[in-house]
Protein backbone atom coordinates (compact mmCIF):
# COMPACT_ATOMS: atom_id res chain seq x y z
CA UNK A 1 0.00 0.00 0.00
CA UNK A 2 1.40 3.29 -1.16
CA UNK A 3 1.28 6.64 1.35
CA UNK A 4 1.18 4.00 4.48
CA UNK A 5 3.50 6.19 6.66
CA UNK A 6 3.04 10.37 5.70
CA UNK A 7 5.46 13.22 6.65
CA UNK A 8 5.93 16.83 6.67
CA UNK A 9 9.87 16.00 5.83
CA UNK A 10 11.49 12.66 4.82
CA UNK A 11 11.28 10.20 6.97
CA UNK A 12 14.78 8.63 7.91
CA UNK A 13 14.53 5.30 10.12
CA UNK A 14 17.91 3.75 9.29
CA UNK A 15 19.59 2.22 11.62
CA UNK A 16 16.86 3.02 14.29
CA UNK A 17 14.70 0.52 16.58
CA UNK A 18 11.12 0.54 15.78
CA UNK A 19 8.65 -0.09 19.16
CA UNK A 20 5.57 -1.67 18.17
CA UNK A 21 2.64 -2.08 20.97
CA UNK A 22 0.15 -4.96 20.16
CA UNK A 23 -3.61 -4.55 21.58
CA UNK A 24 -3.90 -6.86 24.96
CA UNK A 25 -4.56 -7.15 28.59
CA UNK A 26 -4.58 -3.63 30.15
CA UNK A 27 -3.59 -1.71 27.31
CA UNK A 28 0.22 -1.92 29.23
CA UNK A 29 2.02 -1.94 25.60
CA UNK A 30 0.22 1.05 24.49
CA UNK A 31 0.85 2.78 28.18
CA UNK A 32 4.27 1.46 28.04
CA UNK A 33 5.02 3.62 24.51
CA UNK A 34 2.92 6.25 25.80
CA UNK A 35 6.01 6.89 28.80
CA UNK A 36 8.62 5.92 26.13
CA UNK A 37 7.30 9.02 24.30
CA UNK A 38 7.14 11.40 26.84
CA UNK A 39 10.61 10.51 28.71
CA UNK A 40 12.63 10.09 25.76
CA UNK A 41 11.17 13.03 24.07
CA UNK A 42 9.75 11.08 20.66
CA UNK A 43 8.26 13.52 18.15
CA UNK A 44 5.67 12.78 16.09
CA UNK A 45 7.26 12.30 12.44
CA UNK A 46 4.28 11.05 10.53
CA UNK A 47 0.45 9.44 10.19
CA UNK A 48 -0.12 6.32 9.38
CA UNK A 49 -3.39 5.45 7.51
CA UNK A 50 -4.65 2.40 6.86
CA UNK A 51 -8.25 0.79 6.00
CA UNK A 52 -7.85 -1.46 8.75
CA UNK A 53 -7.32 1.19 11.75
CA UNK A 54 -10.07 1.60 13.85
CA UNK A 55 -10.18 5.19 13.60
CA UNK A 56 -10.49 7.52 16.44
CA UNK A 57 -9.34 11.49 16.95
CA UNK A 58 -8.85 13.47 19.83
CA UNK A 59 -6.74 16.32 20.90
CA UNK A 60 -2.69 15.61 21.30
CA UNK A 61 -2.73 13.23 24.49
CA UNK A 62 1.03 14.50 25.71
CA UNK A 63 0.06 18.67 25.24
CA UNK A 64 -2.21 20.64 27.41
CA UNK A 65 -4.32 22.95 25.13
CA UNK A 66 -2.49 22.14 21.85
CA UNK A 67 -5.33 21.90 18.90
CA UNK A 68 -2.77 19.46 17.09
CA UNK A 69 -5.00 16.66 16.65
CA UNK A 70 -4.03 13.04 17.11
CA UNK A 71 -5.46 10.13 14.83
CA UNK A 72 -5.44 5.95 16.44
CA UNK A 73 -1.79 5.21 14.80
CA UNK A 74 1.22 7.34 14.43
CA UNK A 75 5.25 7.33 14.76
CA UNK A 76 7.22 8.76 16.83
CA UNK A 77 10.80 9.24 16.72
CA UNK A 78 13.88 10.49 18.05
CA UNK A 79 17.02 11.14 15.66
CA UNK A 80 19.49 11.67 18.62
CA UNK A 81 18.75 8.00 20.52
CA UNK A 82 18.08 6.64 17.37
CA UNK A 83 14.21 5.38 18.97
CA UNK A 84 10.91 5.23 16.95
CA UNK A 85 7.90 4.19 17.88
CA UNK A 86 4.55 3.16 16.35
CA UNK A 87 1.65 4.79 18.48
CA UNK A 88 -2.15 2.57 17.77
CA UNK A 89 -4.62 4.00 20.40
CA UNK A 90 -7.36 2.09 18.98
CA UNK A 91 -7.07 -1.43 17.64
CA UNK A 92 -7.48 -3.19 13.90
CA UNK A 93 -10.57 -4.35 11.97
CA UNK A 94 -10.59 -8.21 12.29
CA UNK A 95 -11.02 -8.99 8.40
CA UNK A 96 -7.94 -6.70 7.74
CA UNK A 97 -5.48 -7.45 10.72
CA UNK A 98 -3.03 -9.65 8.33
CA UNK A 99 -3.81 -7.04 5.79
CA UNK A 100 -2.54 -4.42 7.80
CA UNK A 101 1.01 -6.28 9.06
CA UNK A 102 1.85 -7.07 5.83
CA UNK A 103 1.13 -3.17 4.39
CA UNK A 104 3.33 -2.51 7.23
CA UNK A 105 6.19 -4.81 6.64
CA UNK A 106 6.13 -3.82 3.37
CA UNK A 107 6.15 0.07 4.12
CA UNK A 108 8.90 -0.24 6.69
CA UNK A 109 10.97 -2.53 4.00
CA UNK A 110 12.39 0.84 2.41
CA UNK A 111 13.83 1.32 5.78
CA UNK A 112 17.07 0.00 7.26
CA UNK A 113 15.51 -0.86 10.83
CA UNK A 114 18.59 -2.20 13.14
CA UNK A 115 15.31 -3.92 15.12
CA UNK A 116 11.83 -4.30 16.09
CA UNK A 117 10.76 -4.68 19.57
CA UNK A 118 6.84 -5.74 19.70
CA UNK A 119 5.40 -5.22 23.04
CA UNK A 120 3.00 -7.57 24.41
CA UNK A 121 0.68 -8.74 27.46
CA UNK A 122 -1.02 -11.68 28.29
CA UNK A 123 -3.59 -13.27 31.05
CA UNK A 124 -1.34 -14.06 34.06
CA UNK A 125 -3.91 -16.59 34.91
CA UNK A 126 -2.45 -18.55 31.96
CA UNK A 127 0.83 -18.93 33.81
CA UNK A 128 1.22 -22.75 35.41
CA UNK A 129 4.11 -21.26 37.80
CA UNK A 130 3.03 -17.97 39.86
CA UNK A 131 6.10 -15.97 40.40
CA UNK A 132 7.42 -12.82 40.57
CA UNK A 133 9.24 -12.62 37.08
CA UNK A 134 6.38 -12.30 34.00
CA UNK A 135 8.21 -11.93 32.03
CA UNK A 136 8.66 -13.64 28.62
CA UNK A 137 10.21 -12.83 25.14
CA UNK A 138 10.43 -15.11 21.41
CA UNK A 139 13.18 -13.52 19.25
CA UNK A 140 15.36 -14.11 16.01
CA UNK A 141 17.47 -11.55 17.18
CA UNK A 142 20.11 -13.79 18.91
CA UNK A 143 19.33 -11.71 22.39
CA UNK A 144 19.22 -14.41 24.59
CA UNK A 145 22.32 -14.06 26.53
CA UNK A 146 20.77 -10.26 26.94
CA UNK A 147 17.39 -11.30 27.79
CA UNK A 148 18.78 -14.03 30.35
CA UNK A 149 20.78 -11.21 31.97
CA UNK A 150 17.41 -9.34 32.41
CA UNK A 151 15.79 -11.92 34.00
CA UNK A 152 13.41 -12.44 30.80
CA UNK A 153 12.71 -16.29 30.06
CA UNK A 154 12.40 -17.53 26.80
CA UNK A 155 8.18 -18.52 25.19
CA UNK A 156 8.01 -21.88 24.64
CA UNK A 157 6.18 -23.12 21.26
CA UNK A 158 2.86 -25.60 21.49
CA UNK A 159 3.13 -28.27 19.95
CA UNK A 160 2.07 -27.21 16.38
CA UNK A 161 5.31 -25.44 16.58
CA UNK A 162 3.59 -22.37 17.33
CA UNK A 163 3.23 -19.16 19.70
CA UNK A 164 0.47 -18.53 21.38
CA UNK A 165 -0.52 -16.07 24.13
CA UNK A 166 -3.53 -16.09 25.40
CA UNK A 167 -4.54 -11.93 25.30
CA UNK A 168 -2.08 -10.84 23.51
CA UNK A 169 -4.37 -9.73 20.59
CA UNK A 170 -2.52 -9.75 16.81
CA UNK A 171 0.89 -9.79 18.90
CA UNK A 172 1.76 -13.09 17.73
CA UNK A 173 1.15 -12.76 14.18
CA UNK A 174 2.69 -9.57 14.16
CA UNK A 175 5.66 -11.17 15.57
CA UNK A 176 5.69 -13.88 12.61
CA UNK A 177 5.13 -11.48 9.78
CA UNK A 178 7.43 -8.97 10.70
CA UNK A 179 10.13 -12.03 11.67
CA UNK A 180 9.85 -12.91 8.07
CA UNK A 181 12.27 -9.45 7.01
CA UNK A 182 13.61 -7.93 10.38
CA UNK A 183 15.55 -8.42 13.46
CA UNK A 184 12.51 -9.06 15.94
CA UNK A 185 11.59 -9.83 19.52
CA UNK A 186 8.74 -10.14 21.17
CA UNK A 187 8.33 -8.95 25.05
CA UNK A 188 5.45 -10.56 26.68
CA UNK A 189 4.24 -9.70 30.54
CA UNK A 190 1.75 -11.65 31.55
CA UNK A 191 -0.54 -9.34 33.86
CA UNK A 192 -3.76 -8.91 35.68
CA UNK A 193 -6.82 -6.77 34.14
CA UNK A 194 -7.15 -3.87 36.70
CA UNK A 195 -5.05 -0.72 36.85
CA UNK A 196 -2.14 -1.92 34.86
CA UNK A 197 0.33 1.86 35.19
CA UNK A 198 2.67 -0.42 37.49
CA UNK A 199 2.87 -2.94 34.82
CA UNK A 200 3.51 -0.37 32.42
CA UNK A 201 6.56 0.99 34.14
CA UNK A 202 7.47 -2.29 34.94
CA UNK A 203 7.41 -2.93 30.72
CA UNK A 204 8.95 0.58 30.06
CA UNK A 205 11.46 -0.61 32.30
CA UNK A 206 12.60 -3.82 31.13
CA UNK A 207 12.47 -2.56 27.62
CA UNK A 208 14.80 0.41 28.31
CA UNK A 209 17.03 -2.21 29.51
CA UNK A 210 16.55 -4.63 26.34
CA UNK A 211 17.10 -1.50 24.09
CA UNK A 212 20.21 0.03 26.40
CA UNK A 213 18.80 3.00 27.00
CA UNK A 214 19.64 4.75 29.82
CA UNK A 215 16.90 6.19 32.48
CA UNK A 216 16.13 6.77 36.12
CA UNK A 217 12.67 6.14 37.85
CA UNK A 218 12.84 10.34 38.75
CA UNK A 219 13.32 10.54 35.04
CA UNK A 220 9.96 9.38 33.94
CA UNK A 221 7.66 11.12 32.62
CA UNK A 222 4.12 10.67 33.17
CA UNK A 223 1.91 11.81 29.83
CA UNK A 224 -0.91 14.72 30.55
CA UNK A 225 -3.77 12.56 29.12
CA UNK A 226 -3.11 9.83 31.81
CA UNK A 227 -5.47 12.38 34.51
CA UNK A 228 -8.07 10.63 33.24
CA UNK A 229 -7.71 7.14 33.20
CA UNK A 230 -10.15 5.85 35.61
CA UNK A 231 -12.75 8.99 34.50
CA UNK A 232 -13.32 12.48 35.21
CA UNK A 233 -14.25 14.18 38.42
CA UNK A 234 -17.40 12.80 39.90
CA UNK A 235 -20.90 14.59 39.77
CA UNK A 236 -21.70 16.97 43.08
CA UNK A 237 -25.14 15.39 43.10
CA UNK A 238 -24.01 12.10 44.60
CA UNK A 239 -23.04 14.06 47.75
CA UNK B 1 -23.62 -18.71 36.64
CA UNK B 2 -23.01 -22.06 38.31
CA UNK B 3 -21.11 -23.51 41.47
CA UNK B 4 -17.65 -24.21 40.33
CA UNK B 5 -17.45 -22.86 36.88
CA UNK B 6 -14.40 -21.71 35.96
CA UNK B 7 -15.08 -17.76 34.88
CA UNK B 8 -12.05 -16.33 32.64
CA UNK B 9 -11.55 -12.53 33.03
CA UNK B 10 -11.84 -10.22 30.58
CA UNK B 11 -10.71 -7.16 29.63
CA UNK B 12 -10.80 -3.77 28.49
CA UNK B 13 -8.89 -3.75 25.20
CA UNK B 14 -10.05 -4.49 22.10
CA UNK B 15 -8.39 -7.68 21.41
CA UNK B 16 -10.01 -10.52 19.45
CA UNK B 17 -7.64 -13.26 20.92
CA UNK B 18 -7.84 -15.50 17.54
CA UNK B 19 -4.99 -17.89 16.58
CA UNK B 20 -5.82 -17.55 13.19
CA UNK B 21 -6.76 -14.13 11.06
CA UNK B 22 -8.50 -14.22 8.15
CA UNK B 23 -7.03 -13.20 4.86
CA UNK B 24 -8.81 -10.27 3.27
CA UNK B 25 -11.15 -10.62 0.88
CA UNK B 26 -12.22 -6.93 -0.83
CA UNK B 27 -16.13 -6.86 -1.15
CA UNK B 28 -16.59 -4.34 -4.69
CA UNK B 29 -19.65 -1.74 -3.98
CA UNK B 30 -22.89 -2.13 -5.07
CA UNK B 31 -24.07 1.67 -5.99
CA UNK B 32 -27.90 2.84 -7.16
CA UNK B 33 -26.92 4.58 -10.22
CA UNK B 34 -23.15 5.51 -10.57
CA UNK B 35 -20.78 6.14 -7.77
CA UNK B 36 -19.33 9.63 -9.08
CA UNK B 37 -19.50 12.97 -7.74
CA UNK B 38 -18.98 16.20 -9.91
CA UNK B 39 -18.82 19.16 -8.59
CA UNK B 40 -18.45 19.00 -4.48
CA UNK B 41 -18.74 22.39 -2.41
CA UNK B 42 -19.61 20.53 0.95
CA UNK B 43 -19.42 17.33 1.81
CA UNK B 44 -21.50 16.76 4.66
CA UNK B 45 -21.24 12.94 6.53
CA UNK B 46 -23.95 12.42 9.26
CA UNK B 47 -23.74 9.27 11.88
CA UNK B 48 -25.46 8.20 14.72
CA UNK B 49 -29.08 7.33 15.51
CA UNK B 50 -29.94 10.98 17.15
CA UNK B 51 -28.32 13.08 14.54
CA UNK B 52 -29.32 11.06 11.34
CA UNK B 53 -33.18 11.07 13.27
CA UNK B 54 -32.46 15.16 13.65
CA UNK B 55 -31.13 15.21 9.80
CA UNK B 56 -33.67 13.56 8.36
CA UNK B 57 -36.79 15.40 9.48
CA UNK B 58 -34.86 19.50 9.63
CA UNK B 59 -32.73 19.29 6.84
CA UNK B 60 -33.45 16.62 3.79
CA UNK B 61 -37.38 16.38 4.67
CA UNK B 62 -39.02 14.72 1.74
CA UNK B 63 -35.69 14.58 -0.42
CA UNK B 64 -35.06 11.61 -2.15
CA UNK B 65 -31.26 9.89 -1.86
CA UNK B 66 -29.52 10.86 -5.41
CA UNK B 67 -27.01 7.60 -4.67
CA UNK B 68 -27.36 4.87 -2.80
CA UNK B 69 -24.64 2.05 -1.57
CA UNK B 70 -27.14 -0.71 -1.61
CA UNK B 71 -24.20 -2.89 0.17
CA UNK B 72 -22.81 -0.51 2.21
CA UNK B 73 -25.88 1.46 4.33
CA UNK B 74 -24.97 4.72 2.62
CA UNK B 75 -27.32 7.21 1.40
CA UNK B 76 -26.65 10.25 -0.61
CA UNK B 77 -28.64 13.66 -1.01
CA UNK B 78 -28.07 16.75 -3.16
CA UNK B 79 -28.64 20.45 -1.76
CA UNK B 80 -28.19 22.87 -4.36
CA UNK B 81 -26.61 21.79 -6.52
CA UNK B 82 -22.91 21.43 -5.04
CA UNK B 83 -23.80 20.62 -1.20
CA UNK B 84 -24.24 17.09 -0.29
CA UNK B 85 -25.09 15.07 2.90
CA UNK B 86 -23.84 11.78 3.14
CA UNK B 87 -26.05 9.89 5.86
CA UNK B 88 -24.61 6.56 7.37
CA UNK B 89 -27.13 3.86 8.61
CA UNK B 90 -26.60 0.55 10.50
CA UNK B 91 -24.26 -1.52 7.81
CA UNK B 92 -22.27 -4.49 8.63
CA UNK B 93 -20.43 -5.34 5.27
CA UNK B 94 -17.68 -2.71 5.13
CA UNK B 95 -15.52 -1.26 8.15
CA UNK B 96 -15.05 2.83 7.88
CA UNK B 97 -11.40 1.99 6.61
CA UNK B 98 -13.39 0.51 3.46
CA UNK B 99 -16.03 3.17 3.21
CA UNK B 100 -13.35 5.90 3.17
CA UNK B 101 -11.25 3.83 0.12
CA UNK B 102 -14.77 3.39 -1.64
CA UNK B 103 -15.64 7.58 -1.51
CA UNK B 104 -11.96 9.32 -1.26
CA UNK B 105 -12.08 10.92 -4.84
CA UNK B 106 -15.11 12.41 -2.95
CA UNK B 107 -13.14 13.05 0.09
CA UNK B 108 -10.51 14.92 -2.25
CA UNK B 109 -13.06 16.72 -4.32
CA UNK B 110 -14.27 18.24 -2.08
CA UNK B 111 -13.93 22.49 -0.80
CA UNK B 112 -15.22 21.63 2.45
CA UNK B 113 -15.97 18.26 4.57
CA UNK B 114 -17.91 17.86 7.45
CA UNK B 115 -18.73 15.27 9.70
CA UNK B 116 -21.18 15.16 12.63
CA UNK B 117 -21.57 12.50 15.16
CA UNK B 118 -23.23 12.17 18.78
CA UNK B 119 -21.93 10.15 21.53
CA UNK B 120 -23.83 9.73 25.50
CA UNK B 121 -23.14 13.41 27.34
CA UNK B 122 -22.10 10.08 30.65
CA UNK B 123 -19.12 9.76 28.26
CA UNK B 124 -17.85 13.21 27.87
CA UNK B 125 -15.22 14.03 30.07
CA UNK B 126 -13.92 17.53 31.58
CA UNK B 127 -11.87 18.20 34.73
CA UNK B 128 -13.58 21.31 35.32
CA UNK B 129 -17.20 19.98 34.59
CA UNK B 130 -18.93 18.91 37.53
CA UNK B 131 -22.66 18.99 36.41
CA UNK B 132 -22.86 18.29 32.57
CA UNK B 133 -25.39 20.62 30.65
CA UNK B 134 -28.39 18.60 28.30
CA UNK B 135 -26.06 19.22 25.03
CA UNK B 136 -22.42 19.67 24.63
CA UNK B 137 -20.61 20.39 21.34
CA UNK B 138 -17.45 20.07 20.34
CA UNK B 139 -15.27 20.18 17.09
CA UNK B 140 -11.80 18.77 15.92
CA UNK B 141 -10.01 20.05 13.02
CA UNK B 142 -6.87 19.86 11.18
CA UNK B 143 -6.82 23.25 9.15
CA UNK B 144 -9.49 26.20 10.66
CA UNK B 145 -12.07 26.07 13.46
CA UNK B 146 -14.41 27.60 10.53
CA UNK B 147 -17.63 27.78 12.60
CA UNK B 148 -16.31 28.84 15.84
CA UNK B 149 -17.07 25.75 17.61
CA UNK B 150 -15.08 24.84 20.96
CA UNK B 151 -12.05 22.16 20.77
CA UNK B 152 -12.62 18.88 21.97
CA UNK B 153 -10.71 18.51 25.45
CA UNK B 154 -8.33 15.65 25.96
CA UNK B 155 -8.68 13.34 26.71
CA UNK B 156 -11.87 12.57 24.88
CA UNK B 157 -11.73 10.78 21.68
CA UNK B 158 -14.18 10.34 18.83
CA UNK B 159 -14.49 6.99 16.62
CA UNK B 160 -16.76 6.14 14.07
CA UNK B 161 -17.04 7.03 10.25
CA UNK B 162 -16.38 11.07 11.12
CA UNK B 163 -13.50 10.09 13.01
CA UNK B 164 -12.30 8.02 9.60
CA UNK B 165 -12.79 11.04 7.49
CA UNK B 166 -10.90 13.38 9.76
CA UNK B 167 -7.91 10.54 10.22
CA UNK B 168 -8.05 10.52 6.39
CA UNK B 169 -8.05 14.14 5.93
CA UNK B 170 -5.46 15.02 8.46
CA UNK B 171 -3.01 12.04 6.56
CA UNK B 172 -3.61 13.34 2.80
CA UNK B 173 -3.49 16.96 4.17
CA UNK B 174 -7.12 17.94 2.91
CA UNK B 175 -9.52 20.11 5.23
CA UNK B 176 -11.64 18.54 7.49
CA UNK B 177 -14.38 19.72 10.53
CA UNK B 178 -15.75 17.07 12.86
CA UNK B 179 -18.48 17.97 15.11
CA UNK B 180 -19.73 15.89 18.19
CA UNK B 181 -22.49 16.50 20.18
CA UNK B 182 -22.65 14.83 23.41
CA UNK B 183 -26.27 14.39 24.63
CA UNK B 184 -28.40 12.56 27.57
CA UNK B 185 -31.18 10.25 26.28
CA UNK B 186 -34.01 12.87 26.51
CA UNK B 187 -36.25 12.89 24.06
CA UNK B 188 -35.33 15.31 20.80
CA UNK B 189 -36.20 18.70 21.35
CA UNK B 190 -36.13 22.54 21.07
CA UNK B 191 -33.13 22.75 23.85
CA UNK B 192 -30.95 19.56 22.88
CA UNK B 193 -31.12 19.85 18.43
CA UNK B 194 -30.79 23.61 18.54
CA UNK B 195 -27.16 24.31 18.80
CA UNK B 196 -27.10 21.16 15.83
CA UNK B 197 -29.35 22.97 13.64
CA UNK B 198 -27.71 26.11 13.93
CA UNK B 199 -24.39 24.74 13.08
CA UNK B 200 -25.52 23.09 10.39
CA UNK B 201 -27.12 26.50 9.03
CA UNK B 202 -23.63 27.74 8.92
CA UNK B 203 -22.12 24.98 7.07
CA UNK B 204 -24.79 26.51 3.85
CA UNK B 205 -27.88 24.38 4.42
CA UNK B 206 -31.30 24.98 4.83
CA UNK B 207 -33.43 24.01 7.66
CA UNK B 208 -37.15 23.25 7.12
CA UNK B 209 -40.09 24.63 9.03
CA UNK B 210 -41.58 22.31 11.57
CA UNK B 211 -45.00 21.81 12.33
CA UNK B 212 -45.59 23.08 15.91
CA UNK B 213 -48.12 20.20 16.07
CA UNK B 214 -45.71 17.06 16.27
CA UNK B 215 -43.12 16.53 18.17
CA UNK B 216 -40.22 13.63 18.45
CA UNK B 217 -39.31 11.06 20.49
CA UNK B 218 -37.00 8.69 19.88
CA UNK B 219 -37.36 9.28 16.32
CA UNK B 220 -40.83 7.99 16.56
CA UNK B 221 -43.81 10.75 15.40
CA UNK B 222 -46.14 11.41 17.77
CA UNK B 223 -49.15 14.38 17.34
CA UNK B 224 -49.83 16.63 20.40
CA UNK B 225 -53.35 16.72 21.38
CA UNK B 226 -54.81 19.88 20.34
CA UNK B 227 -56.02 20.95 23.90
CA UNK B 228 -54.49 19.92 27.17
CA UNK B 229 -57.78 18.97 29.14
CA UNK B 230 -56.81 15.74 29.66
CA UNK B 231 -52.76 15.60 30.61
Amino acid sequence: MTNFFKSSEPLDLNEHTLIIPGVSVGNVPQFSVDLLITTFDLKKVATIWHPGIVSSVGNDPFTPDSTEICTACELYSNKESKISAIQLRSTLEFKLVKNFIEDLKSALGGFKLKKIVILASGFDYELHTVSSNKFFYVSNDGVDKLMKDNGVKALENDANEKYYIHGDGFGCILFSILSEKFKTTILVKYVSEGDNIPDAFSMFEKLCRIIDLKFSMESIQIPYSWKNVFGGPPPLGIF
Amino acid sequence: MLFGEIVEPSTRALIYDEEEYPNYTKVEPVWDGDSTLKNINTLLFIESNKITTLIKKFVIGDEKPIKKLNNGGLKVYNFAGDKYIVLVEEQTTYCNGEIIEILKDWISNAKSVYTVTSDSISSYQNNDMHEKPEVVLRSLTNKSNTLGCINLEIPNLVTGLGASVLSYCKHFDLSCELFVVYMDNSPLDSRNTGPVLEMVKKMGFSVLFVDPKHRFISGAKIPTMSSNLYI
